[in-house]
């Protein structure tokens, strides 16, 4: 459900904190639509290949995370085109966008810190 | 089930709007790629009943903001739910532990008792023990038959001598019941040889009168001051008295003789308690008994004739009487609940109607229609489940006042309890409530109304879409009114007759004592039940403030009933259809005490003893029955002596005026003998007083029964009055909690009217100021206002009678001396009804007459 027809993008980055950290489900989502748009067996799939399995979106639990990006704002839907008139496709929204890269920021800095603390390898510099 | 059909199916676990939002492409995907489908289905089923639960705590969440702004509404709804779902729980919890619990006992599935139907109305319903052995043969229906007979003792041997009861049982009884000992044993075969005495005592006389001695096993009680050997202590359950319809708390268990002359075939006086075979059903045991009796009668005809033995279940032989009164008293307060559920839908009707523009703003910024009725249903969801939960407390306080006021006197009342069987009833009541109350403003959210257009509303008069539904409601609710109503005034008027019974005899001053039996180890011989007979009567004739006294066997409403046949010399009868009368034997003063009219003849005097030539007086009852063709003074009849004594020929000296002897059931036919002559061992003290009290009169009888004989303990004594009160008991109660229950409804009912007018006045009044500029007299509004609250009152009380005549047929058989289209009640409930319900729209119809039409048109 959407209250607005558009997504208003006035927020800044820092603003997402209230929505971080995102579930890895969601991330994947966001992760697999920020190349291209895709419908949602698709995005299944995409998700499927990038974590080997290890994260696995059924037709079941997809839909539920699509509807709520969708009334979210961060994704969305293209009109139809033709082709296949019972899928539809998804795209990210900017804002959609802005929430994946705090995400990735996010993590990133984990990343980093578990460098720091010895917890990996030192990086290279 | 193909694997794609199953996971449409289970698409159903989704949200509506989600489910049609995403079901196609959904299935899309399936096709594209097979994986696992119980996968997908679970992962459907879970998603899907997780996205419900939040929506649906969202909108919970959502109610609860907006109830708080209305607490005069919550407070109101609450109220009148708690009450509702309160009285509803605690009636069924009654329900529940009275009729619908299995017995206590682990066989409790496949217990029935056997009653031996005697078509000469003799012996009642009881049984012989060559019955019982006979049956026994003749029934593979039955794994097992026990038998089991009443029995008092006086426990004698520490302190004051104690009545106390107890069962003289077959050694199989506990075994059919599946109960076993808390301590040594039960009984077998040979405990019933004669010149063994042997008993069972009650884990709560163990405990109470023992001191719960472990090793009492082998140790003797007393009894009537002669020692028996406890071979075992017995659970401390109430058992099954088929006897007497009753599960009693009794004390003692002895063995019933095993081996008893075949003679005694005709000496019907135990109950039966049998155990289904596996598989067995009542069916197959009836038709088993039923061929049993056929072959029975044409073996013994003397004694078996017109007997047929019948099965009944442990339910229509326990709680025949309680069973209708329970079940009206179930109906009426969820008649009440149904009225309760009208009113709070009128109430959620008229604030709905209010919050038109709310709905439609809501619906413009994208909530669907199902999304708004789902959050209306949530909040009258709310609402209830709080009731639900104030109701189960007012059960529980109000359970405990029911159980020891009310309904006490009925049978496992002390079982009843909030448990999980009337949790469920709770959780289920508040699902209805919730249904039938909130989904009336469900239904009028049509899509018009949230289409926008919303000031309309008023301008016309009452056009609102809740209207004609909250017209629907008041008439349900009257129609709900006046069956509750007429019900308990039928119940009302027949109490009324039930307890200002013509028993045909004094009711002040009369006081009579409950029976003193004689144990039989003392008092086996006549002359030593005389000698007592005689010295109990002086003695209770010397207590001060008595006027006069007899001795009797029974009395009015007494619970001893002795029915006898009895034959009339110079007559023959067909085997099997000798008259039968019920026998009082009775001393000198009996018939003056209760004030019984001589009608012929004279009645017994002291003369008539044991020596002199026996004697009869018979009833009126009795004359018209069997004696109608010849003079009764100077008859002789047959009768047979107390217990087993040598049969005797009395001569019929007078006729007296009949007694009753069972609150609304005609007067028997009765035969009295003197007590000099029959020396009965049970015997009652009937005394005429005008000052003393039943206690002070106990006391003073103690006194005389001890002086009498130390080791016999008084019985209580009570007035007549008394006795009808404990005979009314059961119909009292319903009397109270079905009339409490129709004040109840009538009060609702009378709000639901005056909050429906009331509601109405007030979405007219526009019309009503139009209407009085334009010339119409107040009385014109007036008469409008008042026409519509009488024409949908008379249609509910239309539709209230036709359900009232089917309801009162139902309850026919507990109405007493009152037809159950008994034409006053009718009248005068209709006319209450609708005389309330006029009363209750003439307040607001009063408001609809003092509108200001310059006030109104200044609006315009």
């Amino acid at each position: 459900m959407s209250i607005y027809p558009f997504s208003i993008e006035v927020t800044v980055a820092n603003d997402y904190s209230d929505v971080l950290p995102l579930s890895p489900r969601s991330f994947y989502v966001l992760l697999s639509l920020a190349k291209e748009e895709a419908h949602g067996y698709a995005i299944a799939k995409t998700v499927a290949s990038l974590t080997g399995g290890a994260v696995r979106l059924t037709a079941g639990t997809l839909y539920p995370i699509v509807r709520q990006m969708l009334a979210d704002g961060w994704i969305l839907e293209l009109p139809e085109d033709g082709e296949d008139t019972r899928r539809r496709r998804y795209r990210l929204s900017a804002r959609g966008r802005r929430i994946a890269q705090a995400e990735a920021q996010r993590l990133d800095d984990l990343v980093r810190m578990a460098h720091d603390f010895a917890l990996l390898p030192a990086l290279a510099t | 089930m193909s694997w794609r059909r199953l996971v449409t199916l289970t698409l159903f676990a989704y949200p509506t709007d989600f489910r049609e939002e995403f079901r196609e492409q959904i299935l899309a995907d399936l096709e594209d790629e097979r994986p696992e489908p119980w996968r997908i289905a679970s992962d459907i089923v879970f998603t899907g009943l997780r996205m419900r639960a939040e929506s649906l705590i969202r909108d919970v969440g959502f109610g609860l903001r907006r109830l708080r702004k209305r607490p005069l509404l919550v407070g109101v709804v609450v109220a009148s739910f708690a009450l509702g779902i309160g009285a509803n729980v605690a009636v069924f919890s009654v329900l529940d532990a009275v009729l619908l619990k299995p017995l206590p006992y682990p066989n409790a599935g496949r217990l029935a008792i056997v009653i031996a139907d005697d078509k000469r109305g003799v012996a009642g319903s009881a049984l012989s023990i060559p019955d019982v052995s006979d049956l026994r043969a003749n029934t593979p229906a039955f794994e097992a038959i026990a038998a089991e007979a009443q029995d008092s003792a006086i426990l004698t041997g520490s302190g004051r001598p104690r009545e106390i009861d107890g069962m003289d049982i077959t050694w199989n009884y506990f075994a059919v019941l599946g109960l076993h000992p808390v301590l040594g044993r039960f009984f077998a075969g040979p405990d019933g040889a004669p010149g063994i005495r042997r008993v069972v005592i009650s884990e709560r006389l163990w405990r109470t009168q023992l001191g719960a001695d472990p090793h009492v096993i082998g140790t003797n009680i007393r009894f009537d001051g002669v020692p028996i050997q406890i071979v075992g202590v017995a659970p401390d359950v109430r058992v099954p008295a088929a006897d007497n319809g009753s599960l009693d708390r009794d004390d003692f268990w002895s063995p019933l003789p095993n081996s008893v002359p075949a003679k005694q075939r005709g000496a019907r006086y135990l109950g039966a308690i049998a155990l289904l075979a596996p598989g067995a059903t009542m069916k197959a045991a009836a038709a088993d008994l039923a061929l049993a009796s056929s072959r029975l009668t044409t073996r013994y005809p003397r004694t078996d004739a017109g007997i047929a033995f019948e099965v009944q279940s442990t339910n229509a032989a326990f709680f025949a009487n309680v069973t209708p009164v329970l079940w009206t008293v179930f109906a009426a307060v969820i008649a009440v609940l149904l009225i309760t559920c009208a009113n709070v839908a009128s109430l959620l009707l008229a604030d709905a109607s209010t919050r038109d523009q709310e709905f439609a703003l809501r619906a413009s910024l994208g909530a669907s229609a199902r999304r708004l009725r789902s959050q209306l249903l949530a909040e009258t969801g709310v609402l209830a489940l709080a009731s639900g939960a104030i109701g189960v407390a007012l059960a529980y306080a109000g359970l405990q006042f029911l159980a020891s006021t009310l309904l006490r006197g009925l049978p496992r009342i002390d079982s009843a309890k909030i448990d999980g069987w009337t949790l469920l009833y709770a959780v289920l009541s508040v699902v209805v409530v919730t249904l039938l109350s909130g989904m009336w403003p469900v239904v009028a959210l049509r899509r018009e109304r949230l289409a926008g257009t919303v000031d309309a509303a008023g301008r016309g008069g009452d056009r609102s879409a809740g209207a004609l539904a909250r017209s629907t409601l008041v008439v349900i609710e009257l129609a709900v009114t006046l069956v509750l109503v007429v019900l308990s005034g039928l119940t009302v008027r027949s109490f009324y007759t039930l307890t200002h019974p013509n028993l045909g005899i004094r009711t002040t001053g009369v006081l009579v004592s409950q029976t003193i039996g004689l144990p039989s180890t003392r008092y086996n011989q006549l002359p030593a039940r005389l000698t007592f007979a005689r010295s109990l009567l002086g003695q209770v004739r010397a207590i001060p403030g008595v006027r006069d006294a007899a001795l009797s066997v029974s009395y009015p409403l007494s619970e001893v009933i002795v029915t006898f046949t009895v034959g009339i010399v110079g007559k023959t009868y067909p085997v099997g259809n000798q008259p039968d009368a019920h026998l009082n034997a009775v001393t000198p003063g009996y018939f003056s005490i209760l004030g019984l009219p001589t009608l012929r003849g004279r009645t017994f005097s002291p003369n008539d003893n044991d020596t002199a030539q026996p004697v009869a007086i018979v009833n009126q009852a009795f004359v018209k029955r069997y004696l109608s063709d010849r003079e009764p003074i100077g008859t002789r009849l047959r009768v047979a002596g107390w217990e087993g004594a040598a049969p005797t020929t009395a001569t019929i000296v007078g006729v007296v005026g009949n007694e009753q002897q069972r609150l609304s059931r005609p007067a028997p036919a009765m035969y009295y003998l003197p007590i000099a002559q029959l020396a009965p061992n049970v015997l009652n003290a009937v005394v005429l007083s005008d000052r003393l009290t039943p206690a002070e009169l106990d006391r003073s009888l103690d006194r005389a029964v001890a002086r009498t004989d130390p080791l016999l303990v008084a019985p209580k004594t009570y007035t007549i009055k008394n006795l009808i009160d404990i005979a009314a008991a059961t119909p009292r109660s319903s009397v109270v909690l079905l009339g409490a229950l129709a004040a109840v409804a009538l009060l609702l009912a009378i709000s639901g009217v005056f909050g429906v007018v009331s509601f109405s006045v007030t979405q007219r009044y526009r019309e009503f100021g139009v209407r009085r500029a334009l010339g119409a007299r107040r009385s014109d509004v007036l008469g409008d206002v008042l026409r519509r609250a009488l024409v949908v009152s008379c249609l509910g009380v239309a539709f209230g009678t036709t359900i009232a005549v089917v309801a009162a047929r139902a309850i026919a058989s507990q109405l007493d001396g009152v037809s159950p289209l008994d034409p006053l009640t009718f009248s005068a409930v209709i006319s209450l009804l609708l005389g309330c319900a006029s009363l209750a729209a003439l307040l607001p119809a009063l408001r609809a007459t003092r509108v200001d039409p310059a006030l109104t048109l200044r609006y315009e």
